[in-house]
């Protein structure tokens, strides 16, 4: 049932925003670890394959609010995101952005789902390929973390350097 | 634009509904009494009082909480306290995303002189896979409800052993007898120390009456499975026999 409700939750969201949203924005990650639980432990730590839909709220100021399935030690989270991004064009081809963003969904376990959760912070260079596209590559810091999980595994959360590349549409 | 939209849901539904993992028993109810750590990318068994001399790589089956295993993997380092055991953590619980994992658990373990690799259902074919490419770094493969993709270990003069149940709805046991002929020469145990000696370049096949796909690991019933005639602790025990004599063997 909670998983239906997290579904719901997520495409509500996403809906909300249709008729005023102005960019579509999908995104792939890749994630390389700094913290395991309160150790240092460094090495490749999955990924994720997101879509956002960004609405703008100010000439460099948009939320954002999409979805995300991403691969974690503990298997795979599906979450539903929301953010604000901040843009500030440096050339007419090139834009700095920053990005917040929380999640706050699932990790997918059969019979009995666990919620989980995380928190971003990433900033790169957007390039414009065309006057409705955009690509971006951008890193800095992501936490994961499962709090029931704490029943199963001894590692219920990590810090990782994400860098991720996405390409974004002007709708 | 709608129809990009229900496009998206689709194949997130997809995604949702083919990546959910089966969750272990909780940790406090496994009673583990040997020195258990856990990192990122591992989880580590190994004896409080001895250094352990052998090594057993453990590949998960797909989409089992890594954790399923630790209550009969700590059983049997009761039973051999030389032994180390590190089972190895799968992107989405996906053997077959990281089956060169193990060797990094070699490179972080010199001191250990010899490995065997060990792998439930899917974790056994990508066991299968890491010996394949690394052929002399291995001892021992054990599969538990497994088989080989191919038939690259045919003429590996490494020793096998292929544990399977009788009432295995997954690797049927017709699966396991078709399977035969792509691994070394095969030998039927009658009991769990019959073995033919010397191990190396022969396949063990010893089949677990009365038990199923599931009960190899913690982690409740299994779709498509069939029921199992005995208890899991009946199962994991013989399980623990075999491979403990298999290991005094080899």
């Amino acid at each position: 049932m909670r998983r239906i409700y997290y579904l719901i939750f997520t495409f509500v969201l996403i809906f909300t925003f249709e008729n005023q949203a102005q960019e579509l924005s999908v995104n792939i990650q890749t994630r390389y670890g700094i913290l395991a639980g309160n150790s240092f432990e460094t090495g490749g730590r999955g990924g994720s394959f997101g879509i956002d839909y960004l609405y703008q709220l100010k000439p460099s100021l948009q939320t954002v609010v999409g979805a995300e399935m991403s691969l974690v030690p503990w298997g795979t989270n599906l979450s539903g995101n929301l953010g604000l991004k901040y843009t500030k064009e440096i050339s007419p081809k090139w834009n700095w952005t920053l990005k917040v963003e929380t999640q706050q969904g699932i990790a997918l376990f059969r019979m009995n789902e666990l919620y989980a959760w995380g928190l971003s912070g990433i900033g790169g260079i957007e390039y414009k390929l065309s006057p409705k596209s955009i690509l971006s590559i951008c890193t800095g810091l992501s936490y994961t973390s499962c709090p029931a999980y704490k029943s199963y595994g001894l590692i219920t959360n990590y810090l990782d350097l994400p860098v991720e590349i996405a390409y974004r549409l002007k709708l | 634009m709608n129809g990009l939209f229900k496009n998206i849901g689709l194949f997130l539904g997809v995604l949702f509904l083919s990546n959910c993992s089966s969750l272990a028993e909780p940790l406090a109810e496994l009673n583990i009494g040997n020195k258990y750590s856990e990192t990122a990318d591992w989880l580590i068994l190994e004896s409080q009082t001895e250094a352990p001399t052998t090594g057993i790589i453990f590949y998960p089956g797909a989409l089992v909480d890594p954790h399923a295993y630790l209550s009969w993997l700590d059983k049997l380092i009761n039973s051999n306290k030389k032994l180390l055991i590190v089972t190895v953590k799968m992107p989405a619980n996906l053997a077959v995303l990281n089956s060169q994992g193990g060797m990094k658990v070699i490179k972080n373990y010199p001191e250990i002189t010899r490995w065997i690799v060990a792998g439930h259902s899917l974790g056994g074919t990508m066991a299968a896979q890491l010996i394949s490419k690394h052929p002399d770094k291995f001892k021992g493969l054990i599969f538990l409800a497994s088989y080989p993709a191919n038939n690259t270990l045919k003429n590996w003069n490494g020793a096998i052993l292929s544990i399977h149940a009788s009432n295995d709805g997954l690797s049927t046991v017709s699966d396991i007898e078709k399977h035969k002929t792509d691994l070394s020469t095969a030998t039927v145990m009658n009991s769990i120390t019959d073995f033919h000696l010397p191990l190396q370049n022969k396949t063990h096949y010893f089949e677990i009456m009365g038990g199923n796909h599931a009960q190899f690991g913690s982690y409740g019933v299994q779709k498509n499975d069939f029921v199992a005639t005995i208890s899991k602790e009946d199962q994991q025990n013989q399980v623990i026999g075999i491979i403990t004599h298999f290991i005094e063997n080899l």
